[in-house]
């Protein structure tokens, strides 16, 4: 019996060992907001095991209004998705942060007013109010501020605007339409929002920045140079690029599966992981309906542009090259980022894709 | 008392009277010059600097630093006027900021982290047109405004009160209760019922300087020594005489002392309620813009701004504490 102990006891040991070896690697990857179907793709790459497939264990942690960009640079993320406006300005800030994926091909980004305002032009914005979020989330506005040739009080040196910019937390209820005239709104939340506090579309005008000139990229996935310079990444045995590559492989096979079962994903991955803040507002409050309307929203922004053409994921560099001219024409950024702001060696590595074979 | 003081004040050193600190002073001026030397050497580059400069830089900063210890600790020993007594606190500062600004450049720490101090003051410049204006919302209309009204309606309060012992029992407790209240968990509220313009924080301000001065007025004037009330009542004086010759100053101390945290508070309630919604302009909204798109040269200069009106305020009404209740134990030589 001994014998038998003692083997049990190395059987013990290998079995304890075991999972060591092969152990998964702790990751956090930081969204820009609470869960919502906006995050669809991680929450299925995660309930499904695609990220536990590729040796990842990944938290998806949620954030208020604050910036991603501070939860990956300080290292309490390994990986964030934010906006490019975001990125870009605080990698002139001299912030070490690198583009690594574009999941959303297009912008969601609107302007929505009452049309008893009667507002003809989005840029007849002279003496109007206009509420915006904060934390990195205003540069579009901005941006359309700039470009119609106004100033707001966004501007650090500017005492008398054209433009007053309204600041809230976010829920567009709280200053539409009593306090402002024209509203910030994501395509694919804040507008259903404002329909279910009983302002039917027909009563409303909704700009889409990108059909006014503004197409900032939105959702996109960073890391910093740090992470991507790691050869041995946190004692894993991986180097951070292989990790970056393995979580953006997980990701894409996520956003491809929530685009193409839309209600299961809701109904099972992302309505599990949300409280209240998935609900919409007043007649539309119910968080199932606002959240399969988000979703197919969300789609349309990820399954656009390079997703056609069969490269989801990919920064096409003309898309980028027009944000970034945007943002410098805009004096957003005082001048073009460097070349080692975009990375797209994770990305072809996870896809088995090329730049050039991508490219439009 | 007053036959012993003149021998007690001889024995004290007189200013002069010492050596100079000939070592310090040497030690704070080579620390000075290097850390200036580092600066001209090194004001154009953008990349840190090698490893020797950064060396001789921690070498500089740990001389200055004993050398600004030294001056300090002679000066101490001293009863200097008041400009004199300054010295230290000064020295201190432009020391302070020279080494920070040398590290911040020695490092190449960038500015979306931590702006140099030259940034800071560069920017507080060129942006003195908007933060005039942010903080003629935040400190005259939200904070100053808000602190009027609380404290306008404390003071009535606190006399009802203390008239009535009806009240004594029934609002007292729960005025305490609210003065505990955090002022952050009230600005949404405050948001939602006033909008987003300054009222909405002139609110929150009045709100939270209003509890803490009714409870502290109301003790000022209820807690008076049985001993003074006897001796007014020995004198056949009326309730009226004994008001306004006993109660009132004994109740002043109190009061200024929740007024001088009122100001904090007001700043504070001010520039947080901010944060939950803002029409462009304030203190609050600046420092929460900035600080989302990374402009921390802004973020600090805002925040300078505020410290300053913050402490010219305290030290306003700690001004007219001495001289409303210099009679008081606390203020007496």
């Amino acid at each position: 019996m001994q014998r038998t102990s003692l083997a049990g006891a190395a059987l013990a040991c290998a079995v304890a060992a075991a999972p060591a070896a092969a152990d998964t690697v702790p990751i956090a990857l930081q969204l820009k907001w609470f869960p919502q179907a906006q995050f669809a793709g991680y929450f299925v790459a995660k309930d499904k095991g695609f990220y536990a497939e590729e040796g990842l264990d990944v938290t998806l942690l949620p954030i208020g209004d604050q910036s991603p960009i501070q939860t990956v640079v300080s290292g309490a993320a390994d990986f964030g998705t934010t906006w490019i406006a975001d990125l870009l300005a605080a990698r002139e800030k001299g912030l070490p942060v690198v583009h690594i994926a574009q999941v959303f091909q297009r912008s969601g980004f609107a302007m929505v007013a009452l049309k008893a305002t009667g507002l003809k032009d989005l840029c007849d914005l002279e003496g109007r109010s206009v509420g915006v979020w904060p934390s990195g989330n205003e540069y579009p506005a901005v941006a359309l501020f700039r470009k119609c040739g106004l100033t707001s009080s966004l501007d650090p040196t500017v005492s008398k605007p054209d433009v007053t910019a309204v600041t809230y937390p976010f829920d567009p209820a709280l200053v539409f339409p009593d306090r402002v005239d024209v509203v910030s709104a994501m395509i694919y939340n804040e507008v259903d929002q404002i329909v279910g506090l009983g302002y039917d579309l027909d009563k409303l005008d909704v700009w889409l920045l990108p059909d006014q000139g503004i197409n900032l990229l939105e959702d996109l996935i960073f890391t910093t140079e740090r992470v991507l310079a790691a050869e041995n990444y946190k004692g894993s045995g991986l180097s951070g690029r292989e990790i970056a590559t393995r979580l953006l492989r997980a990701s894409l096979k996520g956003w491809a599966y929530a685009v193409a079962h839309q209600e299961e994903t809701v109904e099972n991955h992302v309505l599990p992981v949300c409280g209240n803040t998935c609900m919409g507002s007043g007649t539309r409050a119910d968080a199932r309906a606002h959240q399969i309307w988000q979703m197919r929203e969300i789609a349309k922004l990820y399954a656009a542009g390079a997703t056609e053409r069969g490269c989801p994921g990919f920064l096409d560099p003309a898309a980028y090259a027009a944000s970034v001219q945007l943002l410098v024409d805009q004096r957003i950024l005082s001048e073009a980022p460097d070349a080692r702001t975009v990375d797209y060696g994770p990305w072809q590595e996870a896809t088995g894709k090329t730049v050039e074979a991508c490219r439009s | 008392m007053a036959t012993l003081s003149p021998a007690v004040s001889d024995q004290r050193p007189r200013p002069g009277m010492a050596k100079p600190p000939i070592a310090a002073l040497v030690l704070c001026l080579l620390g000075h010059l290097a850390l200036v030397a580092f600066l001209l050497a090194w004001w154009r580059e953008e990349t840190a600097a090698p490893f020797a400069y950064r060396l001789l830089l921690g070498l500089a900063v740990a001389v200055g630093g004993i050398g600004v210890g030294g001056i300090a600790r002679h000066l101490a020993r001293h009863q200097l006027d008041p400009v004199r007594a300054f010295v230290p606190a000064l020295l201190t500062l432009l020391f302070g900021l020279l080494a920070l600004e040398a590290v911040l450049r020695a490092y190449a720490v960038p500015p979306g982290l931590w702006p140099t101090p030259s940034a800071v003051f560069a920017r507080l410049w060129t942006a003195r047109r908007v933060l005039l204006a942010d903080a003629w919302q935040t400190f005259v209309l939200e904070a100053v405004v808000g602190f009027g009204i609380g404290v306008g309606w404390a003071l009535p309060t606190a006399l009802l009160v203390a008239r009535c012992p009806f009240l004594q029992r029934g609002f007292m407790p729960y005025a305490a209760a609210f003065a505990s209240i955090p002022i952050p968990a009230m600005a949404p509220v405050a948001v939602h019922m006033f909008g987003l313009g300054w009222p909405s924080k002139a609110a929150v301000v009045a709100v939270t300087v209003y509890f803490p001065v009714v409870v502290n007025s109301v003790r000022g004037l209820l807690e008076v020594d049985r001993n003074l009330l006897d001796l007014m009542r020995s004198y056949a004086a009326d309730e009226r005489t004994t008001f306004w010759r006993v109660r009132i100053p004994n109740a002043l101390p109190f009061l200024f002392t929740a007024l001088k945290l009122g100001t904090a508070l007001a700043m504070i309630g001010a520039i947080v309620g901010e944060f939950f919604g803002a029409t462009g302009q304030g203190l609050g909204f600046r420092i929460q813009i900035e600080a989302g798109r990374f402009g921390f040269d802004m973020v600090w200069a805002a925040i300078l701004v505020a410290s300053l009106l913050g402490i010219a305020w305290f030290g306003l009404i700690a001004g007219l504490e001495r001289r409303f209740t210099g009679w008081h134990v606390s203020l007496r030589e």
